[in-house]
């Protein structure tokens, strides 16, 4: 290639990302702006780009005790439900995805294709339709308004991708490091977790970050399952800024922006497994 | 295969299952005899009913509706898988900014969604967003646009915003399939001459088809999830302009107690969906099929 | 008609569904003293006043322990409706007017003559009766109101006003046309009006259709009444205004809803706004605006086959007693508790000002007469109920406004007339209407 064209093709590639960034990151950092807004900068027209005097006043409210207690909103307690429900259904996903990912991957049974096709299918069963039967069911069980029923419910979403994605990375790694390993005494499930388990670990770290994301931010039947006040989750707090007189964009900005942090610093040391693991579930299956 | 590692497996796999079927099947299960169930104030009424369906075949609305999820799920599918195609192509390329672009891309997916349509409802409205303002005063529109309020616009302007928040990660994995195609390959190509353009019809597209199969499959899933984005975007209009099946299950379940109604669009729902995903893989059955079969 | 009689089978399946619901596990609610209420959204100031207020109902009651959750107040139907559904009803619900006779009618709730006794007399004494009247079902009262929202208002941008050389409010749709027309600039349109989806600005547009004596359903004769000639012409005023140029774009008024409307005209970005009674107070105007509200103007002759009202009103903060309560001395000692005097004064004045007190005292508080003026002296002559009618309310009501809601997009954005968009919403309601209500 001559000077000129390089010159071009950059240009070119430097125009598509800039392009690309846009689209992708500025709602985001217009909300993360909003955060350090007040209401009057936010309401005044024409709208006005960088904040005119940058403040962290909806940062402070959020934490602070009194701010929106009639709606009994309290950040810290929100975050750490929200936390919870994430971290233990993340883990069982996790444990009984791998279970049955090895299963898929490794052993041969009638029906293997036909129950993993269903799995995934199942994902497409969600909707608005289903929260009445769910509700229901999860007051039948003594679930609903309960913590463990989210982790339930959150896992029994999320297992089949998982399962999925596990059962795809497994599918990849060479069977005979297993048997070599059970020829030299390792029984089965040695043989799993001490060989076969930390050669999946991109696909387990996917699979992991990919159900945290989505039990993070349901809101759907958090809203209508979770009644006490102490059982509210983040995305029943994002909504309530939401209502139908007020919408103070500084806190939904700030609120976001310290929901969306822990997550973000979390891919940006995971990233590189996660898109492994993805590879693993979408290139090979 | 040894009779205990049938049993071993259906013990492993028995947890997943039976959570699935518990949690997912089960009220499925039970919107599915709702369908067929007269439901009059609240109160079922008698099994064994086609009215429910027969109710929306006569219901104006639902034509509409129909109309409108298709633009929803296959535009949207399209969409999404056309521009993560794109934009993962433009991240395979090694340089610090995509290096960079590649972790921050992940931010619209990480936001719940009750976030992302708020602020995209912000900045797209006519006359508070700084979509509208921005186009106005570098002159590229003569005046500010309502692009929610513009029944010739919103459904499209939804999927703009569906396509943001879903295609980083169908970009991301296409990205990694097409860093995963054999250099050597596309070494081969140049020598025998191929142009850029060729070389990503001949060798990355048949590399990278089953991830764009499976990429498609799962988008579809993900967008038929989808709910809370035009619900609280537009609530379906302007005069149902952007009303589309989730919505309209919720509107008749929830606004106005028709949960038979309600049922019967689910089910048909879900038997269309089935049937689109079925035949594209049936479609695209050599590119998944032979790579299964390994 | 046929509903009378279902409805006493309804309640019979309801008391055998909370016989079988009572051997599940979970509904531990028997323990006595305890009651649970879920309130549903509201103004910051109501929702802030209720939190402070219930602290104060404990402090009073110590053997009740009282059970308070607020909601989002959009997921209010849905929470309410699997709640009954899986007999896990709070004692005390918190809910909008226009819901009771469909909660009535599946048997939700229970009639408060039944179980408040002696305490009726007190509220009754209390509350201002037109506003009392708003919580009677067939009747019966099935709730306590706190206050009324009325339909429909005008805002008045009053440096506008002057501009455009008026000297007073207008009187008649007529002029409210010419006033608009009158006052409109080229930055800035003379009136805007929400037309979105959402329930409230379909209620706005409800109180000039009533006002010009159309009604949404005929509950009489179980038709739906939105092709009346009083609705169609209420609509075709709104499609008038937009034809003079004297309104924001088309596309515009259906994007914004209420509350976006509100603040447009606080920031001096339209001379007039049709609204509720609570026109700009829950989010205040910027200080250099001149403003004030006024009853919305009337027909110049009303053209519909009903008795035209003067306005429409509902409550959003109604208590209500659940049919599934297991303590319904306490509940209603807590709807005592918010019928005294020191609750209902939350109205009067500071610290909220939207809304239309229900309480009689509320009406002397000197910061209501200096915030609203012209209420309190209509009220006090008599008049600022006389001629009032509920919001829409019956079975299948949000079917009605939905189709409805959508015929007023129609014809904003001039896809449809008047006439075509409430015909066809006339039909497609009734058979929403006919299978809901079987």
């Amino acid at each position: 290639m001559n000077e000129q064209p390089r010159t071009l093709y950059w240009i070119f590639l430097s125009l598509v990302g800039l392009v690309i960034s846009l689209y992708v990151l500025f709602p985001v950092f217009w909300l993360f702006l909003a955060s350090f807004k007040t209401q009057a900068e936010l309401a005044q027209l024409p709208i006005s780009f960088w904040p005119e005097a940058p403040t962290f006043d909806a940062y402070k409210a959020l934490f602070s005790p009194t701010h929106q207690k009639g709606q009994l909103l309290d950040w810290p307690q929100l975050i750490g439900n929200s936390f919870f429900i994430a971290v233990s259904s993340t883990i069982i996903v996790l444990v009984f995805g791998t279970l049955a990912g090895y299963a898929f991957s490794r052993l041969n049974f009638p029906g293997r294709d036909l129950i993993l096709g269903g799995l995934l299918i199942s994902r497409m069963f969600q909707g608005a339709a289903l929260l009445l039967p769910t509700y229901r069911l999860m007051s039948m069980i003594g679930l609903q308004d309960s913590l463990i029923g989210l982790v339930l419910l959150y896992s029994a979403f999320g297992l089949p991708f998982a399962t999925w994605i596990i059962a795809s990375s497994l599918r990849e790694i060479p069977r005979e490091l297993e048997e070599s390993a059970m020829i030299d005494g390792a029984s089965r499930l040695q043989s799993m977790v001490m060989v076969v388990l930390p050669l999946a670990t991109p696909a387990l770290i996917t699979a992991a970050m990919w159900h945290f994301v989505g039990a993070w931010s349901e809101f759907a039947f958090a809203s209508i399952l979770l009644e006490s006040n102490d059982h509210k989750t983040v995305t029943i707090g994002l909504a309530s800024f939401v209502e139908l007189f007020t919408l103070e964009f500084q806190y939904v900005g700030a609120a976001a922006t310290i929901v969306a942090l822990p997550i973000m610093l979390i891919f940006l040391f995971g990233q590189r497994y996660f898109t492994r693991g993805l590879l693993a579930g979408a290139v090979k299956g | 295969m040894l009779r205990s590692d049938r049993f071993l497996a259906y013990a492993l796999i028995l947890p997943v299952v039976a959570a699935v079927v518990a949690f997912v099947v089960g009220p499925t299960y039970n919107v599915a005899t709702l369908s067929l169930t007269q439901v009059v104030m609240g109160q079922e009424r008698g099994f064994g009913t086609l009215g429910n369906f027969k109710a929306l075949a006569a219901d104006p609305v639902f034509g509409l509706v129909l109309k409108n999820t298709a633009i929803w799920i296959l535009g949207g599918t399209v969409l999404c898988v056309s521009v993560g195609l794109a934009v993962g192509t433009f991240l395979a390329i090694d340089s610090r900014l995509t290096g960079w672009l590649r972790a921050l891309i992940l931010l619209p997916w990480v936001l719940p969604d009750v976030v992302t349509a708020m602020a995209w409802k912000w900045m797209l409205h006519g006359q508070v967003g700084i979509i509208g303002q921005t186009l106005q005063q570098t002159g590229l529109t003569e005046g500010t646009i309502s692009f929610m309020g513009d029944p010739d616009l919103v459904m499209w302007m939804l999927v703009v915003v569906l396509i943001w928040r879903k295609m980083p990660l169908v970009a991301l994995i296409l990205c990694a399939a097409i860093r995963a195609v054999p250099d050597d390959q596309v070494e081969a190509a140049r020598m025998d001459g191929a142009n850029a353009v060729e070389r990503f019809r001949f060798v990355t597209l048949p590399n990278i088809a089953f991830s764009l199969t499976a990429v498609t499959v799962i988008s579809m899933i993900w967008i038929t999830a989808e709910f809370a984005l035009p619900w609280i975007m537009t609530g379906g209009g302007p005069a149902n302009a952007s009303q589309i099946m989730a919505t309209y299950i919720y509107q008749q379940s929830f606004e106005f107690f028709n949960w038979g109604v309600a049922s019967a669009m689910s089910v048909i729902n879900l038997a269309m969906l089935v049937s689109i995903v079925a035949l594209y893989l049936y479609i695209n059955r050599r590119s998944w099929a032979s790579e299964a079969s390994k | 008609m046929s509903n009378s009689i279902s409805r006493r089978r309804f309640l019979g399946t309801t008391a055998a569904a909370a016989g079988a619901a009572a051997f599940l596990p979970g509904g531990a609610r028997a323990a006595s003293g305890e009651i649970s209420v879920w309130k549903f959204g509201g103004t910051p100031q109501e929702v802030e006043q209720w939190a402070l207020r219930n602290d104060a109902f404990t402090a009073a009651h110590p053997d009740v322990g009282l059970n308070y959750s607020y909601f989002n107040g959009q997921i209010r139907r849905q929470k309410i409706l699997a709640g009954f559904q899986t007999n896990r009803l709070a004692d005390v619900i918190i809910a909008f007017g226009q819901d009771i006779p469909e909660f009535a009618g599946f048997g939700m709730l229970q009639p408060l003559d039944d179980i408040a006794g002696d305490k009726l007399a007190g509220w009754k004494d209390r509350i201002v009766p037109e506003v009392y009247e708003s919580g009677m079902h067939d009747g019966k009262l099935y709730a306590l109101p706190t206050y009324v929202d009325m339909a429909s208002f005008l805002a008045i941008n009053l440096d506008a006003l002057e501009e455009a050389g008026f000297d007073r409010p207008p009187e008649t749709w007529a002029e409210v046309r010419e006033y608009a027309k009158a006052m409109t600039r080229p930055d800035r349109p003379g009136i805007a009006f929400p037309a979105t989806t959402a329930p409230v600005d379909i209620n706005i547009f409800e109180g000039l259709a009533y006002a010009n004596g159309g009604r949404v359903f005929d509950e009489e004769t179980g038709k739906v009444t939105l092709n009346d000639k009083g609705v169609v012409d209420a609509l075709q005023f709104y499609v008038d205004l937009i034809k003079d140029g004297s309104t924001p774009a088309a596309t515009s008024l259906t994007e914004t809803f209420f509350r976006d409307t509100a603040q447009l005209f606080g920031q001096g970005r339209s001379a007039m706004w049709i609204g509720l009674s609570w026109l700009n107070t829950p989010w205040g105007v910027n200080e250099d605006v001149r403003w004030t509200g006024v009853p919305f103007p009337r027909p110049d002759a009303p053209s519909g086959s009903y008795e035209p009202v003067s306005a429409i009103m509902d409550g959003t903060a109604m208590l209500m007693v659940s049919s599934r309560s297991k303590n319904p001395e306490a509940a209603v000692e807590y709807l005592d508790f918010w019928s005294q005097n020191e609750q209902l004064e939350i109205w009067g004045g500071q610290p909220e000002i939207a809304r239309i007190p229900a309480g009689k005292a509320a009406w002397d508080n000197p910061e209501l007469a200096e915030a609203w003026p012209n209420w309190v002296k209509s009220y006090e002559a008599g008049k600022l109920f006389a001629g009032a009618a509920p919001m829409p309310r019956f079975i299948g009501v949000s079917a009605i406004e939905s189709a409805l809601g959508t015929a007023i997009q129609q014809a904003v954005l001039g896809q449809k007339t008047p006439q075509e968009a409430l015909d066809e919403a006339t039909t497609g309601a009734q058979t929403q209407i006919d299978l809901i209500r079987g």
